[in-house]
């Protein structure tokens, strides 16, 4: 849910392009430690996950201004590693589609692939204590809120948002179909107002409640999913004893 | 998302710069990036959008497909160009055409190439591994948008959707999700069992000489020594 819909010209240069080198060396260093050939045979799961981000994150989901990811899905199915590496994928050709700039795919990559890492390390080192259902609702609550305070604190340093007062958080993650915008009584001039029912909201009180909303949504369906292929495909949800993942 | 569309431009297109190479395209693509990103003339971003424009209508692209497309950038440069409004109109403008105009570049790389042929150009210089993922990802976006298109309307027709039933729709959203997952996930591994019984052993084999460059490529190339001259000049000049 931490997309970063920044068009290009907004990040200064120093930053996107350190964005763009970063993520670079994880996905070269993550594919030079895989085994290529035992990864190869599992390229069309990797691709497939790869393509239900694609289709995920260009649909947003209307009643609150947020899409969803399923990176953490993507670090718990394929691993974290190359869950990262899809990030990168998916960004790119998203970028190229003119769904976030072309310039920021290095920073979105960074953002989203902490909620792969986090969320595919997260589910491996509690899976057996809790079990494959809480270990997913813990993994991807933790990830999303993770990845999203890393990226406001990343939007905030570079002035785009304003911390104090959330003020340009939800523009980021916002989109035209939302139906979000308008003002409302006893809010300041220029803040943007984000109505939930017969209630409107901004700055932080706004943000906090799609974290919220989005952060339950996101859990719930991968939980969901997940519980899924517990039933019908547990050998994809089972980890491997190899690296390769 | 209209990536069927965009590949269907690209394929079916016969104009000069559908003919041209993967290399010259993305040089210039390159060039008109850099061009973007670096001018900060409002003039200057408003000529190169218009170069750009009278490109796609050059390449005779759908521009109802392309408009639909640049609505996200445009929507989220407005969205800051309103905060650099305050500072001037000409802060806010920039921010605009930045944003429209970089998209306006990549998306004419993608509606006059293929994405194959960008996979096999960047196949020679990235790891084959990273292009395998690319390339079957882009097959595997179509196989999933095809099943997930039938099975939304079987969902519907059989009474699985409720306009205000939100948590019986996330419930059942999620079982449509893994099982289009692991449907699609089948589909795409006897696809890739196919390509093995073909010869594939990953990678792209290349068969096309990027070097050789023929007239398109030519047009194209001139192009971008324009684009860059006029760049040039117009920090001399202004």
């Amino acid at each position: 849910m931490s997309h970063i819909h920044l068009p290009d010209g907004v990040v200064p240069t120093i930053w996107w392009a350190a964005g763009y080198v970063i993520s670079l060396i994880v996905v070269f260093a993550v594919l030079k430690r895989v085994n290529a050939d035992k990864v190869r045979g599992k390229i069309p799961e990797i691709a497939m996950m790869a393509a239900v981000m694609l289709i995920t994150m260009s649909v947003p989901l209307g009643f609150i201004p947020f899409h969803m990811n399923f990176a953490a899905l993507a670090g718990m199915l394929v691993g974290p590693g190359l869950g990262f590496v899809v990030v990168f994928v998916v960004n790119f050709i998203l970028a190229l589609l003119g769904h976030g700039g072309i310039t920021v795919v290095g920073l979105n990559t960074l953002s989203i692939g902490v909620e792969a890492l986090v969320g595919g390390i997260g589910f491996r080192l509690i899976k057996v204590k809790f079990g494959s259902i809480p270990s997913t609702i813990i993994s991807v609550t933790v990830a999303l809120l993770l990845s999203t305070t890393l990226m406001v604190i990343f939007l905030n340093f570079i002035g785009v948002v304003n911390m104090q007062s959330g003020e340009g958080i939800l523009h980021i993650e916002s989109h035209e179909e939302d139906g979000a915008g308008g003002h409302g009584e006893g809010l300041h001039h220029g803040d943007t107002v984000y109505s939930f029912g017969g209630i409107a909201l901004a700055g932080w009180a706004a943000v906090l409640v799609v974290l919220f909303l989005g952060i339950i949504l996101e859990s719930a369906i991968t939980a969901l999913v997940m519980r899924f292929f517990m039933k019908v495909r547990p050998d994809m949800v089972e980890p491997t004893p190899h690296k390769d993942r | 998302m209209h990536l069927a569309e965009i590949d269907r431009m690209a394929s079916s297109g016969t104009s000069l710069f559908h003919r041209a190479g993967v290399f010259s395209k993305l040089l210039m693509v390159l060039c008109l990036l850099v061009a973007i990103m670096a001018s900060g003339d409002v003039l200057v971003l408003g000529m190169l959008i218009a170069i750009l424009l009278s490109l796609h209508l050059a390449a005779r692209v759908q521009f109802k497909e392309i408009v639909h497309l640049l609505f996200y950038p445009f929507f989220f440069s407005l969205l800051f160009a309103l905060m650099k409004f305050q500072e001037s109109w000409t802060s806010g403008l920039l921010v605009i055409f930045k944003g429209t105009g970089a998209a306006l570049a990549t998306l004419f790389l993608l509606a006059t190439t293929p994405w194959v042929e960008i996979f096999a150009f960047l196949s020679a210089y990235l790891p084959g591994l990273l292009v395998d993922i690319f390339l079957f990802t882009y097959r595997s976006f179509f196989i999933l948008l095809d099943q997930m298109g039938s099975l939304l309307r079987n969902m519907r027709i059989r009474g699985g959707y409720h306009t205000f039933n939100i948590v019986m729709n996330v419930k059942n959203m999620a079982a449509a999700v893994g099982l289009v997952l692991l449907h699609s996930f089948e589909m795409s591994q006897r696809m890739y069992r196919i390509y093995l019984l073909r010869g594939y052993d990953g990678g792209i084999p290349v068969a096309r000489r990027w070097w050789k460059l023929g007239y398109p490529d030519g047009v194209v190339i001139a192009l971008c020594v324009l684009i860059v001259i006029g760049m040039v000049i117009s920090w001399k000049l202004l």
